[in-house]
């Protein structure tokens, strides 16, 4: 069952055409990983699912509903939540706070006035999920980079978005980090839809199943992860710019 | 699940803090100082009080929703002249050479009727009345559509600080409706009651205090709220708070109309206090003193934004008496340092301070704190 559907959308800013007719569909319960060299578009995908950047023509449809035209926080409201390339957490509030703001996006404003007197319900079992439990009541700007990350996540999940769209999670994470965030992802795709940016070839190996490859701004190929490999076009793509690693 | 922290752990300066203060603090103000201070004194302190009540307020839109509003002398000057407009019509209606004729100035400005917004001020409670909604509404508009616009930072503070210098231009241009650059002046009675006899003074410092306190609380309550951690997250990423599902124009609006409303309900007050209200006291300048005497007590504070305002004011009077003029200097040299020094002003040397007194008696209070927190 479809849960997403892109048809004919094109992005221009300017001269430059950042996403140019891209058709792509999303069904219920997939683990989408996108990725592409510098500038192939992923993040302006993402953003223009958003509504952080608006689409010249095509349309965006989510669950029946279309998307274009309207206002961020309506579409997070509509079930689509997402991460940032650079992690923005609040850092003069706590890491509980952190994740009782995002889990309380749908209270009315006169709820919201109210002093609560306990964090919201889930926010322990979240944290848990996170492995953040014991910085519960640390102020977020004191966290790791990583920590940052699942941080990130925890709140995302807190809003029972019906898709995920996480930009570059294990960006600038050690290896271990890595590897808990990889773990992370395989239990959250699980029960949820995501779509993954990712420029990580190890990572990618490693917790990938579906993945389409964008290339200035259109889908090169899609597939599972074996055959998109082994596609030239894609591996003249990765390798006619630079070897072996495919960050500069 | 949420662990407090041991009463024997918190160091004196934590205990100070809580409604025990809060009541001791009102009790001596209330009951202690309109008996020592002399009514000289006791009508500066009221002045300086209906300032803090505006630093109250900004200290919600700024420090707390980072809404940096260069032009609140405007909403103190609407809740201002609506009282003193007020006022004015009272004593013409007392005076019997006036009464039941125009205000003096009018008169002489050769109008022949009262125009229709002095008109409707005419009874004490729509004074009170317009006093708060006029700056609740005026914020409310402004703040929306520019809110909406995503207009902030230095756009929105500049925005501001024209709205206060275009304010001062319309009051000194219509003079024949507001007095002109004289301002208004010469307040005998509010609501039948002279307000020349030192119980009036007295009535009026203690429904500051009042004032005062309840503004205190109403903000701490929202600062204490989700609305009040979504404030600060607003102030420290508004894109990011959208894509929590949060439209930030509601809140933001909120805060402001509601510290615009404060600085009304301290103009309304401050009127019969001061005895004049002139544009003078409600431009560019006033306005920026106003923001200044929050970032010295502690944008981040509520209580440290009242106090900045009291202390501030203080010192203005104390030092300009001493020697005149110097005070300019000293107040740039004293906003210098509190940048340089202390960023988070006295509040947050304050807060320094406790931290500094927890940490020998108790060996890293925070991570206890956190471990309790983890286990089930």
């Amino acid at each position: 069952m479809t849960l997403l559907d892109i048809r004919d959308l094109t992005v221009t800013f300017g001269a430059f055409t950042a996403l140019d007719h891209i058709d792509l569909t999303l069904d219920h319960g997939e683990l989408r990983f996108l990725i592409g060299p510098n500038g192939a578009g992923k993040t302006t995908l993402i953003d223009t699912i958003t509504g952080r950047t608006r689409p010249t023509s095509g349309t965006i449809t989510f669950n029946g509903h279309t998307l274009n035209k309207r206002s961020e926080h309506h579409i997070v409201r509509a079930g689509i939540g997402r991460t940032f390339q650079t992690s923005v957490v609040f850092e003069h509030l706590t890491v509980a706070d952190n994740v009782d703001l995002a889990a309380s996006f749908r209270l009315r404003p006169w709820q919201l006035l109210r002093r609560p007197r306990t964090p919201h319900p889930e926010v322990p079992d979240l944290l848990e999920r996170v492995g953040l439990t014991p910085h519960t009541h640390a102020l977020a700007g004191t966290l790791s980079h990583g920590q940052r990350q699942w941080l990130e996540i925890a709140m995302l999940l807190a809003q029972h978005p019906r898709l995920l769209l996480l930009d570059e999670p294990v960006a600038g994470m050690s290896a271990a980090e890595r590897t808990r965030t990889g773990e992370l992802l395989t239990r959250i795709a699980a029960d949820h839809t995501v779509v993954v940016i990712e420029h990580d070839m190890d990572f990618l190996r490693r917790y990938a199943r579906q993945v389409t490859v964008l290339h200035e701004g259109r889908i090169l190929t899609h597939g599972d992860l074996a055959t998109v490999q082994n596609d030239p076009r894609v591996q003249e793509v990765y390798l006619g710019r630079t070897p072996q690693e495919t960050r500069p | 699940m949420t662990p407090t922290p041991a009463p024997g752990r918190r160091t004196p300066l934590a205990r100070l803090r809580g409604p025990a203060t809060f009541l001791a603090l009102l009790a001596a103000a209330l009951l202690l100082l309109p008996h020592l201070l002399e009514p000289f004194r006791l009508n500066l302190l009221t002045q300086y009080l209906c300032y803090s009540i505006v630093a109250l307020g900004i200290a919600l839109a700024w420090g707390r929703g980072g809404m940096l509003t260069l032009g609140h002398g405007v909403y103190f000057g609407l809740g201002a002249y609506a009282m003193a407009i007020h006022l004015t019509l009272a004593a013409t209606a007392a005076d019997p050479l006036t009464r039941g004729r125009l205000p003096q100035f009018m008169a002489w400005s050769g109008r022949t009727e009262l125009p229709w917004f002095w008109q409707a001020l005419t009874h004490p409670a729509a004074a009170v009345t317009a006093a708060l909604l006029l700056p609740a509404a005026l914020a409310t508009l402004l703040g929306w559509s520019v809110f909406r616009q995503r207009v902030r930072g230095a756009y929105f503070a500049l925005l501001n600080q024209a709205l206060a210098a275009a304010f001062v231009i319309l009051l000194i241009g219509q003079q024949h409706l507001t007095g002109g650059s004289n301002g208004l002046t010469d307040f005998p009675v509010f609501a039948g009651h002279s307000l020349y006899t030192p119980t009036a003074q007295t009535t009026l410092y203690t429904l500051t205090v009042l004032t005062l306190a309840a503004t205190y609380l109403l903000l701490r309550h929202l600062t204490h709220s989700r609305y009040g951690r979504l404030l600060i997250a607003i102030r420290d990423g508004e894109d990011r708070v959208r894509y929590l599902g949060y439209d930030p124009t509601w809140a933001k609006t909120l805060a402001y109309a509601l510290s615009a409303t404060a600085a009304g309900a301290a103009g309304a007050l401050f009127v019969p206090v001061m005895g004049i209200i002139s544009p003078t006291l409600i431009g560019v300048v006033p306005s920026i003193m106003m923001v200044l005497a929050v970032a010295i007590g502690g944008r981040d504070s509520l209580a440290g934004a009242a106090a900045g305002a009291l202390i501030m004011n203080t010192a203005q009077t104390t030092f300009s008496e001493t020697f005149t003029g110097g005070w300019t200097y000293l107040q740039g040299a004293l906003f210098v340092v509190v940048i340089a020094l202390a960023p988070h002003g006295l509040a947050g040397l304050a807060h320094t301070a406790r931290a500094a007194l927890r940490r020998p008696r108790t060996p890293a209070p925070a991570q206890e704190t956190a471990t309790a927190g983890s286990t089930p």
